[in-house]
């Protein structure tokens, strides 16, 4: 199959899965046990209110007029609007998403630089120390609870050693003196673009923790598929003739190895960072992170259907694309896999 | 060429999500009304601290749901309270008088509380310059009335505001009702410029919720980063004045984690905080730059009995259940003594509590005997109970109470239920439904008719009487009481004393505990004071440093 009817093939199915998970999510909204209506009108809603609300919503149309007004509304780009706060999702999307996405994207920077390296070297040094060590480190990262870690860090940097702050996305002195301007929310392109370098080297660092914590994952799976994968990698014949020919050893394992062994890794990757936009949602607890997992968080606690479906949509919208992504990716890398 | 494609296909993937990031990227925040937005390219020079600059920091358990001050009627109070004024305030409990003035110096109403005269202080400005007058009055309750969201419904009895002169609004009544109460309610009752408001058109609430103010209070609405941190400052015209060691401004930060607020407050990067693990109080309160404040809240626990389905529709078997509760042992040892047993529905220190009504007491024996009278000798019989997941005092009762009924042969099943859920259930066929609903209730405007008669009122339409509970001779004994306390407040309690008296005798419900409201501060806050009729609100125009 020539690669763009792939394309197509993929971006109608796309459509298909969208669709199918609009229709789903919203019986599930019209089918759990809550009332928009009564939610809407706030925690002391009158039989009156809740009537009025009720006609203002919609709520008293057919199942299948609700489902077209909504299906109307999000192809308009609205995503509705949230029966607890009453503002519009697509705003509110607007402030949390892309402060999990700086922080998904800097933990994801530090599962790729510090778990490929660990990785490719463990693979190379089976069975040395180096491999004891970035096994164990493998290990605990994919074991250790996060919101555990979290908390083991914020008492270690900020309580014992007060190196790192607590959470929050900047300190409260840069709020109140150096105001983070917003254009595209994340605070690290924001205050670049502004030169408000007070204010970057004050997301840099409160970014560290909590990115870390949430990268922990990411670094051991990093480490133990890269490792995995050198070791098969090494062993293939080109290898041995390049080592035979005298390459250094930096380029066999940098250049030629890691060419091959990293596609399985980027799938990983790829994945676990769709995983953790709504995965983070420990972390930022913990860390005050202002994200998407916090909002999502607390409209389920609040049966906040409108704001559940909104995020499930723009979710599997990354899902759909990062996966094809990584499909294509995986074509252009490896001439050995084919597409259809 | 093929690669040329490839590269392109792949960009062209890219471009989607990027796109959908753009779509989300969030706008520059609107600048304020009088000055144009910074232009982008021109780099902010950063501006040192201010010397003397007094910040109090309050580390906020929760986000502002909403800060419309029409509509906020939630945690967001924490905020509204700052930024706007009500006519009349609630005075904090032991106070001389119950009232005391707020935008309003002084009220009267006539004899039978269906008309209300407020006279409203003079030179009080808002925070767009315009002044608060008795039309302004009318406009920001007006506004409240016809949004009919949050607690709008406050204003129910009310059929026409008159602003008789710039200074002097009346308000006639559909019935008698306590309208300084009402007006000193905690939501909904907030007052604010008119002009700043219509300045905002159809988008006023998202104006609101991005971070503006329209009061006339002691501290504005500066900056709001949205689930992370609000900014106030001081508004310098205020027209109670300013005195040295006030905050010159106030930031709350929202902060979920009960662990991450207490090493806030002990590395005072907070000075306020509430709800810290109950079991690390003392050891904070022992602690030099660290005090706990603790009182009565106006918060209670209840488990309403479904009075409707048998066993429970038999009172003795009620009062049976009422006596199986082992309330002080659950007080020391699980809330760590941070509650008190309840005297009936109305909280510990609100108007119309009274330490002399009757509280049932653990024991077994009379349980038994009580059992035995209604025709259960040897209990044989399951009891549903459903109360809010997530809230792990309400399933530690649950479960203590299961292992005492045990003993009594009643097997309760402990449900914990999404609020929803549960209240869905609850609405549902009484008959079907649980048989004992948990849950807090506080109320919207300080008044025991806010308890009585929303738990316990008869209901055509179950809303939240959800023990099904109807006793004529109770609902006109507090409807009567409720008539009265605008006009006789002594009545009015007398009779809403009398009234729970029934309750207490039919066990409409297990009253186990009235909340404690905990704060914590650093020491070096003065002038805090608790004041339970705005839960979790701290007043930072008292405060100093």
């Amino acid at each position: 199959m020539r690669r763009w009817e792939y394309v197509i093939r993929r971006l109608a199915l796309a459509v298909l899965v969208l669709v199918s998970v609009s229709v789903i999510t919203f019986l599930i909204a019209r089918v759990v046990p809550s009332d928009p209506a009564a939610a809407w009108v706030g925690p002391r809603p009158t039989p009156e209110q809740i009537a009025q609300a009720r006609r203002e919503l919609g709520l008293d149309k057919p199942l299948y007029v609700q489902y077209l007004r909504y299906v109307r509304a999000l192809l308009r780009g609205d995503l509705g609007v949230s029966v607890k706060t009453h503002q519009p999702i697509l705003r509110d999307l607007k402030t949390y998403l892309p402060a999990t996405m700086e922080l998904v994207l800097f933990g994801m920077l530090m599962a790729i630089t510090i778990g490929i390296p660990l990785g490719v070297l463990s693979g190379a040094k089976r069975n040395g120390l180096l491999d004891h060590s970035s096994r164990l480190v493998a290990i605990a990262g994919v074991s250790m609870p996060t919101f555990w870690l979290g908390l083991l860090l914020q008492l270690l940097f900020f309580g014992k050693l007060g190196w790192l702050p607590l959470g929050g996305r900047v300190d409260r002195s840069i709020s109140l003196y150096n105001p983070v301007q917003q254009i595209t929310g994340f605070y690290l392109v924001d205050t670049v673009l502004t030169g408000n370098w007070v204010a970057l080297k004050d997301s840099l660092v409160h970014l560290i923790l909590p990115a870390f914590t949430l990268a922990t994952y990411a670094i051991g799976l990093t480490i133990r598929m890269t490792r995995s994968t050198m070791i098969e990698v090494l062993e293939e014949k080109y290898i041995v003739a390049a080592r035979a020919a005298g390459l250094p050893e930096r380029t066999i394992l940098f250049r030629l190895a890691l060419k091959n062994a990293i596609i399985p890794t980027l799938t990983v990757l790829g994945l676990s960072f769709v995983y953790s936009l709504t995965g983070a949602i420990l972390v930022e607890v913990i860390f005050s992170w202002p994200g998407l997992g916090t909002y999502v968080t607390n409209a389920i606690l609040n049966v906040d259907f409108p704001v559940i479906m909104a995020v499930t949509l723009v979710v599997t919208v990354f899902y759909v694309f990062i996966n094809l992504f990584l499909d294509l990716l995986q074509a252009a890398l490896d001439p050995r896999v084919t597409l259809g | 060429m093929r690669g040329k494609f490839q590269i392109f296909a792949l960009l062209s993937l890219l471009v989607v999500p990027v796109l959908l990031l753009a779509q989300c990227a969030p706008a520059a925040p609107p600048a304020p009304t009088e000055a144009p937005p910074t232009p982008v390219e021109v780099p902010p020079t950063p501006v040192p601290p201010p010397p003397k600059e007094n910040v109090a920091v309050y580390a906020h358990v929760t986000t502002f749901p909403d800060i419309d001050p029409s509509v906020s009627f939630s945690n967001d109070s924490a905020v509204t309270s700052n930024a706007y004024e009500t006519l009349v305030w609630y005075n904090p409990p032991g106070s001389a008088e119950v009232l005391r003035p707020g935008l309003a110096e002084r009220w009267e109403s006539n004899a039978d509380a269906t008309e209300w005269t407020f006279t409203l202080r003079q030179g009080v400005k808002f925070h767009d310059g315009t002044e608060l007058n008795a039309e302004a009055v009318k406009q920001a309750i007006g506004r409240t009335m016809s949004l009919g969201l949050g607690a709008a419904y406050i204003w129910d009895p009310v059929e026409e505001i008159i602003a008789v002169d710039d200074y002097t609004v009346q308000f006639k009544l559909k019935y008698p009702a306590p309208l300084d109460l009402i007006a000193a309610s905690g939501y909904g009752a907030w007052i604010f410029s008119p002009a700043c408001v219509e300045a905002q058109g159809e988008k006023a609430s998202e104006w609101f919720n991005e971070g503006h103010d329209c009061g006339s209070g002691p501290y504005m609405v500066e900056s709001y980063e949205r689930g992370q941190r609000l900014i106030m400052k001081k508004f310098a015209d205020y027209w109670g004045g300013w005195q040295p060691g006030q905050f010159d401004r106030v930031v709350f930060e929202v902060v979920e984690d009960p662990v991450v607020r207490q090493q806030m407050i002990e590395a005072g990067e907070a000075d306020v905080t509430y709800e810290l693990p109950r079991e690390n109080l003392d050891s904070l309160d022992a602690r030099p730059d660290v005090t706990v404040y603790t009182n009565p809240s106006f918060q209670n626990l209840v488990g309403l009995f479904n009075v409707r389905k048998p066993p429970l529709d038999n009172p003795k078997v009620r009062q049976a259940l009422s006596y199986a509760f082992p309330y002080q042992q659950f007080i020391e040892s699980v809330m760590e003594g941070y509650a008190v047993q309840a005297h009936g529905p109305v909280p510990t220190g609100m108007w119309g509590y009274s330490k002399d009504l009757f509280q049932y007491s653990y024991d077994l024996d009379k349980a038994k005997a009580l059992l035995a009278e209604a025709g259960y000798p040897d209990g044989g019989f399951e009891l549903l109970f459903t109360y809010a997941t997530g809230d792990m005092d309400e399933q530690q009762v649950g479960e203590l109470w299961k292992a005492e009924l045990a003993r009594l042969n009643i097997n309760l099943t402990v449900q914990g239920m999404a609020w929803e859920a549960q209240w869905d259930l609850a609405k549902s066929d009484p008959m079907k439904a649980q048989d004992v609903f948990v849950m807090y209730w506080w109320p919207d405007y300080v008044s025991p008719y806010s308890f009585l008669f929303n738990m316990f009122h008869c209901e055509e339409e179950i809303l939240f009487n959800l023990g099904y509970y109807c006793n004529p001779t109770f609902d006109e004994m507090i409807d009567r009481a409720n008539e009265l306390s605008g006009s006789d407040r002594a009545e009015a309690e007398r009779l809403f004393i009398e009234a729970q008296k029934i309750l207490i005798e039919d066990a409409a419900s297990m009253f186990f505990y009235d909340v404690a409201n905990t704060h914590i501060l650093r020491s070096d806050i003065k002038g805090y004071v608790d004041n339970p009729a705005y839960p979790h609100v701290v007043f930072f125009y008292q405060l100093s440093r």
